[in-house]
């Protein structure tokens, strides 16, 4: 592949000249660009641009990788990674915990029992991230730019579950201590609090049937009255699956606030074939 | 939407049907088998070779500094944080045992007797917390820039993946130094399999018995102890990292199909 | 898709079957006869033994991961003789994981595995209970769960006295809430 400035023409044209195969190459791969058959001109400044590129996209991820080598080799030189006594079976350490980013989890088995909190909660979410692109009506727009006023739904919809995300782990990890007992920041968590266990109630049965029903409901009914556009946009199957998961992810708090208000241990407690399935 | 596939649907079969539907296109689309149209036999191996690698410098107008304010680096990053990780987990491997009895020794003589190995146990450890970290902001970002929506909905699934597969990493690793910390922190995790309804033991609905069900796929036994440490260990140094690296060439590749990053052209 | 067959062909490797053909051939005469192999059927049939096979493999791998026989220590055992155990005590057997806890009206066994999330909660002598600390789950001496979240009382393994006079406990039988082994006092 020749490349050669012609003096002859305008000063902003580059001449490329290339054999037909290596033009059956470059016609074939690079996509974005608008190569004529046989010759091709390029402005400088689309030049400049190909190689702008290489040297700041791939040279600027270069330099945060060093930035962060330098970074991870001097925390590492400052501070240790924890390492407790020997791994004793059979005896449990009161300040047990999860690594941090699953505190989160942890911190929903404090108000939900194992099979929700450690598998369905988890497999909701999961399977909800990876709907995601597919209920999501809006194909076009919003893309390739921070946008929030083009899909106002979509983003706060979305940072509401990953914010709660954090805040039950900073509350994991900064707010838990020995027995993951609420601690304020400055009690000191060497001492253990002793908490006398609250008296805690359960929803009468109608009651949880009641209140599961109602929330579901309000949860179908409700956003096709505030956003006018949001089923006809989405599409009857949509919508279900976009409520039901939005209705899902909001009864966590809700259940947190329960048992922190009215001290609620099981919204709805069912016994179903000698299995307890407590919600 | 229901009433426009009913019309169309007419006089077709489900194949076709499925066809038109955004879950084929996302896996099966243009991206995948979309213009390949071979030349010559040379010349489209070559160019097959060259497009499947994405072997090729690609005409990208980005300035720098708004590469910087769109992407962050997250995932180039992240990245890089895998690297440096499969690195030191090397080094480290050299002087460790999975073996209950060996395990939290080797570990006490990273710091007390192997030259510079609390170094090298430090990064690995410091690193793995943060490539979670910043898998995690690379999935915000994605997000808030609306690069899921199509042609790139497969690459957020396989993202997805990827993102569960470094947590899974992650607390693998966390059981290997054999201590306290490790020891219940993996207890509780493993018991949440225990707790999975139909087949854990005992979760709702119990089909298995203890010592049969999911959770001992994980633990290889009744409770934590030797067989798990093994598993874990094979787990966190060999089918996890294979399974990521395959899925992270597979996000890049789909990246430079869908004509580069999506961002400010 | 109608494969055009070659009559004399089938004829040669078939016998039994074309001998109910006779006359001239219409293209699709043997597509409805029980006994002839079509291109679909093959493709299908190599699908579906494909698919079988993958999944016979995956089984096999899961069933592979489940160990049949695990190496720890045996789930009975003997613990001693019911007078080593003081009126009122209870003594965790460390190795097994158990509680012997005698009491007034005699001995029983409890697991110590929290019914939560399977941490070892802790006896407390001063207020008589046993405490989880993980999540803070709390369970009465007779095991039964008052407060935090374990869903169910501490699991209570069978106890008898064997022929030596010593306690044999058996993990894997498990008993009633209100098992009790008497023993004699005195
Ligand atoms: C091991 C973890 C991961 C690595 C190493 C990784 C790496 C990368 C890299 C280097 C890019 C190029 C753009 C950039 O730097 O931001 C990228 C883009 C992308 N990633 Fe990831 N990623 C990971 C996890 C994820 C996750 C968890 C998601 C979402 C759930 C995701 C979805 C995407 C998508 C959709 C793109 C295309 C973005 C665009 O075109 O603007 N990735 N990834
Ligand atoms: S494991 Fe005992 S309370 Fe959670």
């Amino acid at each position: 592949m020749v490349e050669e400035q012609d003096e002859s023409k305008e000063k902003d044209e580059v001449i490329v000249r290339m054999s037909r195969r290596e033009w059956e190459y470059v016609k074939d791969v690079h996509i974005t660009s608008n190569y004529k058959e046989g010759f091709e001109t390029l402005t400088p400044k689309e030049q400049d641009y190909t190689v702008k590129h290489l040297r700041d996209s791939v040279g600027i991820e270069f330099i945060a990788g060093l930035l962060f080598t330098f970074i991870i080799m001097v925390w590492s030189l400052y501070m240790d990674a924890p390492l407790k006594e020997l791994a004793n079976p059979s005896d449990t350490p009161l300040d047990e915990r999860a690594p941090w980013y699953f505190i989160g989890l942890q911190e929903l088995l404090i108000y939900f029992d194992p099979w929700l909190a450690g598998v369905v909660i988890p497999s909701i979410l999961l399977v909800g991230l990876i709907v995601l692109p597919f209920i999501d009506p809006n194909k076009e727009s919003g893309v390739g730019r921070y946008s929030f006023r083009v899909r106002p739904i979509a983003v706060s919809a979305f940072c509401f579950g990953y914010a709660m995300w954090y805040i039950l782990i900073v509350i994991g990890q900064f707010f838990r201590g020995p027995g993951r007992v609420f601690y304020w920041p400055w009690e000191d968590k060497t001492v253990v609090k002793v908490v006398p266990p609250a008296e805690m109630v359960n929803f009468h049965i109608a009651g949880g049937f009641a209140f599961f029903i109602l929330f579901f409901g309000a949860c179908v009914v409700v956003p096709k009255l505030i956003f006018k556009n949001l089923y006809k946009s989405l599409g009857t199957v949509r919508y279900y699956i976009f409520v039901c998961l939005m209705a899902i992810m909001l009864l966590i708090p809700i259940k947190i606030f329960l048992r922190y208000v009215f001290d609620v241990k099981y919204i709805l407690s069912l016994q179903i074939f000698n299995t307890a399935l407590n919600f | 939407m229901e009433e426009k596939k009913k019309k169309d649907g007419e006089g077709k079969n489900i194949k076709e049907l499925a066809k038109g539907t955004q879950v084929w296109k996302a896996i099966f689309g243009d991206l995948l088998f979309g213009e390949f149209k071979p030349f010559s036999p040379i010349n489209s191996l070559m160019r097959g070779i060259a497009k499947i690698m994405q072997l090729h410098p690609y005409n990208m107008s980005v300035g720098g500094k708004r590469i910087i304010m769109y992407t962050f680096c997250l995932g180039g990053l992240s990245v890089f944080f895998f690297a440096l990780l499969s690195c030191t987990g090397a080094f480290l491997m050299i002087y460790y045992n999975p073996d209950v009895n060996k395990a939290y020794a080797n570990v006490e003589d990273f710091r007390y007797i192997v030259p510079f190995g609390i170094l090298i146990r430090n990064m690995h450890r410091w690193t793995a917390h943060l490539m979670v970290m910043f898998v995690s902001l690379h999935m915000l970002r994605v997000f808030l820039t609306g690069a899921y929506k199509p042609p790139r909905e497969l690459n957020w699934i396989v993202g997805v993946i990827l993102l569960v597969l470094t947590m899974l990493s992650s607390f693998t690793g966390y059981l290997l130094p054999w201590d306290q910390l490790a020891y219940w922190g993996v207890t509780i995790g493993c018991s949440m399999g225990e707790n999975a309804p139909l087949l854990g033991a005992k979760g709702p609905f119990a089909l298995l018995e203890s010592g049969k069900d999911v959770n001992s796929i994980l633990v290889g036994g009744a409770a934590v102890g030797q067989p798990t440490l093994l598993r874990f260990y094979l787990l966190h140094a060999i089918a996890l990292p294979l399974g990521i690296t395959g899925l992270m060439g597979f996000h890049f590749w789909r990246i430079r199909r869908a004509g580069g990053v999506s961002g400010p052209l | 898709m109608t494969d055009k067959i070659d009559v004399k062909y089938l004829k040669t490797i078939r016998e039994k079957s074309t001998a109910e053909i006779s006359g001239s051939y219409e293209p699709g005469t043997l597509l409805g006869h029980p006994k002839t192999i079509t291109r679909r059927c093959l493709f299908w049939g190599a699908w579906l033994s494909f698919w079988g096979l993958v999944s016979m493999w995956s089984f096999s791998v899961v069933r592979y991961l489940i160990p049949r026989v695990s190496y720890e220590p045996s789930n009975i055992f003997k613990a001693g003789k019911p007078e080593d155990y003081a009126l009122g005590s209870v003594t965790l057997i460390e190795t097994r994981k158990v509680w012997i806890i005698r009491e007034e009206r005699g001995i029983y066994a409890l697991i110590a595995v929290c019914t939560h999330l399977s941490c070892q909660p802790r006896w407390l002598e001063k207020e008589q209970i046993f405490k989880c600390p993980c999540h803070g789950g709390q369970f009465y001496k007779n095991g039964v769960n008052f407060a935090g979240p374990p869903p169910k009382p501490l699991v209570r393994a069978f106890v008898e006295v064997s022929d030596d006079g010593r306690l044999l406990v058996d993990k894997d039988r498990v008993v009633d809430i209100d098992y009790i082994l008497p023993v004699e006092t005195g």
